[in-house]
């Protein structure tokens, strides 16, 4: 419950909130939390900004063809299709021949 | 987070004239948005040319997308959601998950307004957070940077990332504690 109590603000009921101000162990770890929070607040804070060819990239992809979905297993069934076609014609050829 | 000075009405009659195929419009959008979607990509993956692969993924996505856009949320909350789909995508494609470069990042902190010693200790704060962070798995830095960062509920975040609000509070839980940790352990 601390790093919900620290972090997100809940509150602590009564018996924890007393166990927490006698245990050290647990005000140790409170006080990780805290410096977590601190940390966490320092890392929102920081400005992060796209490389300054960001924009023109993204425009210049814009029209870039939609990958076809599921083009590539098309491609396998017409492959199979033809094969087994084959396959059957070359059969068939033996057995009339035989 | 878009530019300072933009009004929500603008940002919505960009996004109307861009659903009708404007790509000057689009543009303009991709301008106000592009710090806002870079700078969560960043957090998300910890290495800024993969996070540049990301965001512009994401900002192509939208694009194509953007005829279904029905408005129901605020157009960067879209585009956020998009862009934690797309990192998450293609952070599982991608075959350089080997390493995990957060201290790449900080290097454009504004801390110019900052006391030189409150600057220092800002600054030794963010880098022990990134490093630590770098130590959380994929899903745990994930559920950090939404909730902890981008001030995400519980609910959008169970909701984009398809697990329940209950999986969400468990696993954010899981990741406070080994962050705390870490955290010790890099200070």
């Amino acid at each position: 419950m601390l790093p919900g109590h620290v972090l997100g603000g809940v509150p602590l009921g009564a018996r924890d909130a007393h166990h927490l101000d006698r245990c050290l162990t647990c005000q140790a770890e409170a006080a990780g939390y805290r410096t977590l929070r601190k940390a966490l607040v320092e890392y929102r804070d920081e400005r992060v900004a796209a490389p300054p060819w960001f924009v023109a990239r993204v425009m210049s992809l814009l029209d870039r063809p939609v990958p076809a979905t599921g083009g590539r297993a098309r491609v396998r069934v017409l492959t199979a299709v033809v094969v087994a076609g084959v396959a059957v014609a070359v059969w068939g050829r033996r057995r009339l021949v035989s | 987070m878009t530019s300072p000075g933009v009004e929500g009405s603008e940002i919505e009659s960009l996004v109307n004239a861009a659903r009708n195929g404007d790509v000057g419009a689009f543009g303009r959008l991709v301008e106000l948005h592009q710090h806002e979607v870079f700078g969560l990509a960043v957090r998300l993956v910890g290495d800024r040319e993969m996070a540049a692969d990301v965001a512009q993924e994401a900002m192509i996505r939208a694009w194509r997308a953007l005829p279904k856009f029905r408005g129901d949320a605020a157009f960067s909350t879209w585009l956020h959601r998009i862009t934690v789909n797309t990192a998450w995508t293609l952070r599982s494609r991608s075959k350089r998950n080997t390493a995990d470069p957060l201290d790449e990042i900080g290097d454009v902190a504004d801390t110019s307004w900052l006391t030189p010693e409150r600057a220092g200790e800002a600054a030794m704060l963010r880098d022990a957070l990134r490093m630590a962070l770098g130590r959380l798995p994929e899903v745990h830095r994930t559920l950090v940077v939404l909730k902890d960062v981008e001030g995400w509920t519980h609910g959008e975040i169970a909701e984009t990332l398809g697990i329940s609000v209950t999986a969400a509070k468990v696993r954010l839980h899981r990741a406070h504690v080994k962050l705390r940790e870490y955290l010790k352990e890099e200070l």
